[in-house]
């Protein structure tokens, strides 16, 4: 993840933000199973609604969960990674 | 990311649609999504959880669309009844890892112009809801409220469909102006549904429109499918009497035997075993002549209703 580089959420999603989680079907690849996100990963989600950055993203997470950005960040890298390799996120410019 | 875990309702009835929207745009047929959760956010029916989706397909993207469903995993379930007193008029498809049947309709019983026609007519007046972050297509709410009408009508010897089809009136008297009573009435004409609306353009004071073109779906086979108290063997009947003479044995024997394909699909103690089918076939019939007298006295009301 690049500093500074912004992020979204794919426009070919659809997901349901239901029981607290969020459950996301990847349109691009309909016989795949939808992907289910719950806890910190369900969080993150809904903070990419206003926090397009992995530093706006750990802000948010920080001060959700009331801890230090420092503890935070490398969690939210991760997530944004793997979110990208599943197709749930893409780069944008910010 | 988290392992999938089994889906709930609320999930899946929202996302269904979305995928069906998807496979729609994929295969390149017109698809309309309709009833359910559409009809809740139109202000049509108070929310409530559905348990399946169920969309209308222009016909001659019928084939093509469960062709995309099917390769996606979605399995055209069989289970219907070999014969009824309205011609079939959608297939069901399930999936293993979803909780809710898709019903894909070709044409909505009802509406007696030609089912391409009909679909024109609906498209044509389409709105864009979102369901799970997606735009989906669906009739307007004046066109949706026929045909929510249409589905309560059709079923309307049980009470839950009455009370639905008194609250949609409801909800038309609170809140359309008369330009969309009057539209309601030219939707009724364009889609050859004056007459199966009539309860409904009756109790709103709203005249019953003649068609403004060509039906091709039958008036007394709407008003006997609605008009019957009971469903089971009469159908059977009344297709037997309709039957020419030379189709009726071959007829008779099917109504005797089931298929067994159609049996395992309705009777899963049917399977595997030949003893086990033939024990079905017998549950079948005995339950059928059991049902025999009273379907026999309903087809002569019905016969004597039409004089």
């Amino acid at each position: 993840v690049v500093e500074g580089h912004g992020l979204a959420a794919r426009t070919d999603l659809a997901w349901v933000d239901h029981d607290d989680r969020i459950t996301v079907v990847r349109l691009q690849v309909l016989a795949d199973p939808p992907i289910v996100l719950d806890g910190t990963a369900a969080a993150l989600w809904r903070a990419l609604a206003t926090c397009v950055t992995v530093e706006a993203l750990t802000a948010a997470m920080a001060e959700e969960y009331d801890e230090p950005t420092e503890l935070l960040r490398n969690h939210v890298e991760v997530w944004v990674a793997e979110a990208l390799t599943a197709g749930l996120l893409e780069p944008q410019q910010v | 990311m988290t392992a999938p875990a089994p889906l709930q309702l609320a999930e899946a009835v929202p996302l269904g649609y979305a995928v069906l929207a998807q496979v729609a745009e994929d295969v390149g047929v017109r698809m309309l999504a309709i009833k359910g959760p559409i009809l809740a956010l139109q202000g049509l029916r108070t929310p409530r959880q559905s348990v399946d989706i169920d969309v209308l397909v222009e016909p001659a993207g019928f084939a093509a669309l469960t062709d995309g469903l099917t390769a996606i995993g979605w399995r055209d379930d069989h289970t219907y009844d070999t014969v009824t007193l309205m011609p079939q008029h959608s297939v069901n498809h399930r999936h293993p890892h979803w909780p809710i049947e898709v019903d894909v309709h070709h044409w909505f019983p009802g509406f007696l112009a030609d089912p391409a026609e009909v679909f024109d007519v609906l498209w044509s007046r389409r709105v864009d809801v979102e369901l799970a972050h997606r735009p989906l297509p669906a009739p307007d709410p004046v066109a949706h409220a026929a045909l929510s009408a249409l589905h309560y009508l059709r079923e309307h010897g049980r009470a839950v469909r009455a009370a639905d089809l008194e609250a949609l009136a409801g909800v038309i008297e609170r809140e359309w102006d008369p330009a969309q009573r009057a539209d309601l009435v030219e939707v009724a004409a364009r889609t050859g549904s004056g007459e199966t609306l009539r309860p409904l353009l009756t109790r709103l004071d709203l005249p019953v429109p003649a068609p403004s073109t060509v039906l091709t779906g039958s008036l007394e086979d709407w008003r006997m499918f609605t008009d019957a108290s009971v469903t089971s063997v009469l159908p059977w009947l009344v297709m037997l009497r309709r039957a020419p003479w030379h189709q009726k044995p071959r007829f008779l024997a099917r109504a005797l035997w089931a298929d067994p394909g159609q049996l395992r699909g309705v009777d899963p103690v049917a399977r595997p075993r030949r003893r086990d089918l033939v024990r079905a076939q017998w549950r079948r019939l005995t339950r059928a002549l059991r049902l025999l007298p009273a379907a026999l006295a309903e087809e002569r009301r019905l016969r004597r209703r039409r004089g």
